[in-house]
């Protein structure tokens, strides 16, 4: 009678596991077949900066529905193949470094045809060899590369900083709050650490499990996704009630009038003195550390040709981007845009594709010869010379 | 509130668990469904919570009129139970700018008090028709001001453009309140049905309310009739697993209808429509199909979800589609698809119109009618009067030619009766898409244009056709099963093993399979 009454609670509790495992499995199954979803690991961690750092060492795949590549990070934390370079120069080398998120460590690209890479062999092409150091971390926005950039890169000694600008960077320096805007425009330092989700991600990550579900787990990806999504729209809007509120130092949007219908009121998001703060900060502290600064535009697609939007022209002031050096690769992407070539990858999470590096890599070149940068001539023709990659089509 | 939001399903769950626990308390679980049915409805716009309330006032209280009673002071009490509350809570947030409303409601309360001694004080027999009458054009008026004023004020100022009068535009522009259509009719088929005897006037104002109000049905159908859903808020509802679970079924294949079908469909079809001049003529073909079923999977999906919730309830709403796509005549169609509405303007229109009992001149003209105001009911365009027209049209060429009643007499059985039914199905099927271009284009410019495009043979194999097949194969293929089963409900029917595995593929589904943000309903702006 004793084991009956245990029997069946077991037998229910069988029963209800197998369900679950059997629905799981279902899950794992339906998105291959229905709804394939892009698997993206990270590998990201905290670091002693009190910022994320790519996990080093790590070697790992990302996979869509449109590509496959591996991605490994070196044993500074840098997307590369090649160990990084002693911290010091040798005399005439010349060194690029990249501050930026996704696009710049190159997600569903292959390192020869990152961002990183294609800029190095275009700057080879156009004539000023140079090692690309590709500091970028998924996830970045101006707070953390600040950081970066004093704690990272500056001890590489970089003849040229590019920073990457993106339309989430606003949403992330608003979360960061590493650094605050003072009454009189200077930015103070407030916070020591900015390391969402790493001690979960930190503790997940020490099981090969968990990180074999990240590489090859359609059900997984399709869930921590959506989760992600959630989390952030409850963040932004939670910060854009903070921004929005004149005590925090924000810009109080515009009430509709009452006797006008309501319609929904477009406003950029973040505080965008915070971001022009932040992108000085990082332009004076490699102008004082003896490196030039160059800013890069991450636009976005409206379709294949439907044209693309600058994030830079739309979130940042005239006056700002006359003052600092920046460009945009739109003009490159619009020339090479038609209805049968792909510059932003559709099925996966939208970075750029081979072809998009190559061309946003032959843009910064062009811009870098155009500012005088690294001693390159304004006549200098990275394309001309090169033969970059895959031209994906 | 939509259906398919978290929001409902918060809304929902709490419901559920208070409903459950008024299982004992009839009256309190109908004040409950009412005061929740209240808040859905409020949830899109507090001020027109008013509007239900007093059109359903207006309803409760003439009702025993209708029936040629006496109406009692206890009649407007009770109603004044639910007007005066109602106002205050929808005007006082506002009061400011929306005083005159509330002044206008205790006004409304007072000319009902006139009204009810003017009728009491005639004969039964007048009364009756003073009150019937009273009620109808009451309702329509009201849903004329809301639905239809902006459409006529528009059409006149071109009319009169056009004859070279300079009328000043109409610059008031009146805003739809959601649902209006629906509740109208419903309350319209409970005046005349207590006319006819079909049911006694209530005298319970949180029933009829409840009646007016029940949110599953409220905002899009089906519409019920007072003799199928009001007798239910008389008797304790039961909660049952059988009806959880096939609620729960029926809401969640409504669900896939709506956010995998419908709103996955539904940019195919409006990229095709938005510039059908520059399409070819498979992208147009692909557009209009996928419009066709978009409308399906959008209008079905939400009775199926609205009967889904009611059932979990206890509550059984009729049924509103029956595989529409494969009637094989127009007057099959129109007992397939929203029955609801066919049905009302059947009973109420129709019929009173003299339906077939004056010859076939009359009989076309009440079938003209009828559906011409049908198409009318859908919303102020032009577009929907061709729409009503054209369904008018083939229901007189249909009925000309007898094919109803041939078919009566014709074996149902064997290859050559297959051979026959499957064309006389392309057939139905090819006028029903093109009654849904001139339902669904912007004006009858883009329907030639559309008719144009699609006439040039060019470039068929384009269009997103895959796309198209990928969304409409579940429900091919469950249409073929009900069809094969004679059940509508094909759920219960399956295996016990395959139901868990479609149930985990429509979960996913939803969840996984689901267009970008919830969209509203299309028979939301009817």
């Amino acid at each position: 009678m004793r084991s009956a009454l245990l029997s069946r609670p077991l037998r229910i509790a069988i029963l209800a596991l197998a369900s679950v495992i059997y629905a799981v499995l279902f899950g794992e199954v339906f998105l291959r077949l229905f709804a394939p979803q892009p698997l993206m690991p990270r590998y990201v961690t905290g670091s002693a900066e009190g910022i994320r750092a790519n996990i080093r060492n790590a070697r790992f795949g990302q996979s869509t529905p449109e590509t496959h590549v591996r991605i490994a990070y070196n044993d500074a934390g840098m997307r590369d193949d090649r160990p990084a370079p002693p911290l010091a120069k040798r005399p005439g080398e010349c060194r690029v470094a990249l501050l930026g998120d996704s696009y710049f460590v190159g997600f569903e690209s292959n390192w020869a045809e990152s961002y990183a890479m294609q800029l190095e062999r275009a700057l080879a092409a156009a004539g000023r060899p140079c090692r690309v150091l590709n500091f970028a971390v998924s996830g970045f926005g101006q707070q953390e590369m600040l950081v970066a950039l004093n704690q990272r890169v500056l001890q590489y000694h970089p003849d040229l900083v590019v920073m990457s600008w993106h339309y989430s960077d606003p949403f992330d320096n608003l979360r960061a709050r590493l650094f605050a805007l003072q009454p009189d425009g200077n930015l103070s330092a407030t916070g020591a650490t900015y390391l969402p989700g790493v001690a979960t991600s930190d503790k997940l990550m020490r099981s090969p499990v968990y990180r074999w579900l990240t590489e090859h787990s359609h059900l997984y990806s399709a869930v921590r996704e959506r989760l992600a999504m959630f989390v952030k729209s409850l963040l932004a809007s939670m910060g854009s009630k903070a921004v929005n509120d004149p005590d925090n130092g924000g810009e109080p949007q515009p009430e509709p009038e009452n006797d006008k219908p309501s319609r929904p009121v477009i406003a950029r998001p973040g505080n965008p003195a915070l971001d022009i703060a932040l992108v000085g900060a990082i332009q004076t502290d490699a102008k004082a550390a003896g490196a030039e600064f160059l800013m890069v535009d991450i636009p976005v697609p409206k379709g294949r040709t439907g044209g693309f939007v600058s994030q830079t022209q739309t979130m940042l002031p005239p006056q700002m981007l006359a003052a600092v050096p920046n460009v945009t690769p739109i003009p490159e992407f619009a020339l090479a845009a038609g209805p049968a070539i792909k510059l932003y990858w559709e099925r996966g999470q939208k970075h750029w594709t081979p072809l998009g590096n190559r061309l946003a890599a032959e843009a910064t070149v062009r811009s870098i010869g155009r500012y005088g940068l690294l001693r390159l001539g304004a006549d200098s023709d990275p394309a001309g010379k090169t033969a970059v990659g895959t031209a994906q089509h | 509130m939509l259906f398919q939001t978290p929001t409902f399903f918060v809304f929902f769950g709490v419901l559920f668990a208070l409903y459950a626990a008024t299982m004992r308390h009839l009256r309190l679980q109908n004040l409950l469904l009412l005061l929740a049915s209240y808040l859905f409805y409020a949830w899109w716009d507090l001020r027109f919570l008013s509007l239900i309330i007093v059109a359903t006032t207006i309803a409760f209280v003439i009702g025993p009129g209708a029936k040629g009673e006496r109406i009692e002071f206890a009649q407007w009490r009770r109603g004044m139970g639910i007007l005066v509350p109602g106002a205050l809570v929808s005007f006082l947030p506002s009061l400011s700018s929306t005083w005159p409303y509330l002044v206008g409601c205790l006004g409304l309360a007072a000319a009902l008090l006139v009204f009810t001694r003017v009728v009491n004080a005639m004969p039964a027999e007048r009364r009756q028709i003073t009150t019937v009458v009273s009620g109808v054009v009451v309702n329509l008026v009201l849903l004329g001001v809301f639905k239809y004023f902006n459409f006529f004020a528009d059409s006149l100022v071109t009319v009169a453009n056009a004859a070279g009068l300079q009328l000043g535009y109409v610059t008031t522009r009146i805003v739809l309140p959601i649902g209006i259509s629906f509740f109208t009719f419903q309350k319209l088929a409970y005046i005349i049905d207590v006319k006819r005897g079909h049911i006694e006037p209530s005298r319970d104002i949180i029933k009829f309310g409840s009646f007016v109000a029940f949110f599953p049905q409220l905002v899009a159908g089906p519409i019920e009739r007072a003799p199928n859903l009001l007798k239910q808020f008389d008797e304790p509802r039961r909660l049952t697993l059988e009806n959880l679970q096939s609620g729960a079924a029926l809401f969640l294949w409504g669900m896939f209808k709506k956010v995998v079908i419908a709103d996955n469909l539904s940019p195919i079809a409006n990229r095709a429509f938005a510039d059908p001049a520059s399409m070819t003529s498979g992208e147009l073909m692909v557009g209009l199909l996928a419009f066709t079923f978009q409308i399906f999977g959008d209008f079905s999906g939400y009775s199926d979800m609205a009967r889904g919730i009611a059932r979990i309830l206890g509550i059984r709403l009729m049924l509103n589609f029956n595989i529409p796509y494969v009637s094989r005549t127009p007057s099959e169609f129109w007992t397939r698809w929203h029955i609801s509405l066919s049905s009302w303007l059947r009973d109420y229109l129709y019929v009173p119109l003299g339906g077939n009992r004056g010859g076939p001149t009359k009989t076309y003209r009440n079938l003209f009618l009828t559906m011409l105001l049908g198409g009318l009911w859908h919303g102020a365009s032009w577009t929907f009067v061709a729409w009503g027209a054209f369904h008018g049209a083939i229901l007189i060429v249909y009925r000309a030619l007898d094919v109803d009643r041939w078919l009566a007499r014709q074996s149902g059985q064997g290859v050559s009766a297959r051979v026959r039914d499957i064309a006389l199905v392309v057939i139905m099927f090819t006028l029903t898409i093109f009654g849904w271009l001139l339902f669904r284009a912007q004006d009858m410019g883009a329907v030639g244009a559309f008719v144009r495009g699609l006439a040039s043979g060019r470039g068929w194999t384009h269009g997103e056709w895959g796309a198209l097949a990928f969304y409409l194969t579940p429900l091919l293929l469950v249409q073929a099963w009900q069809l094969h089963t004679r059940e509508l409900e094909f759920f219960p029917r399956l295996p016990r093993f395959v139901q868990v595995n479609v149930a985990l593929y429509l979960l996913y589904a939803v969840v996984f399979l689901a267009a970008t943000g919830a969209s509203e309903f299309i028979y939301f702006d009817f």
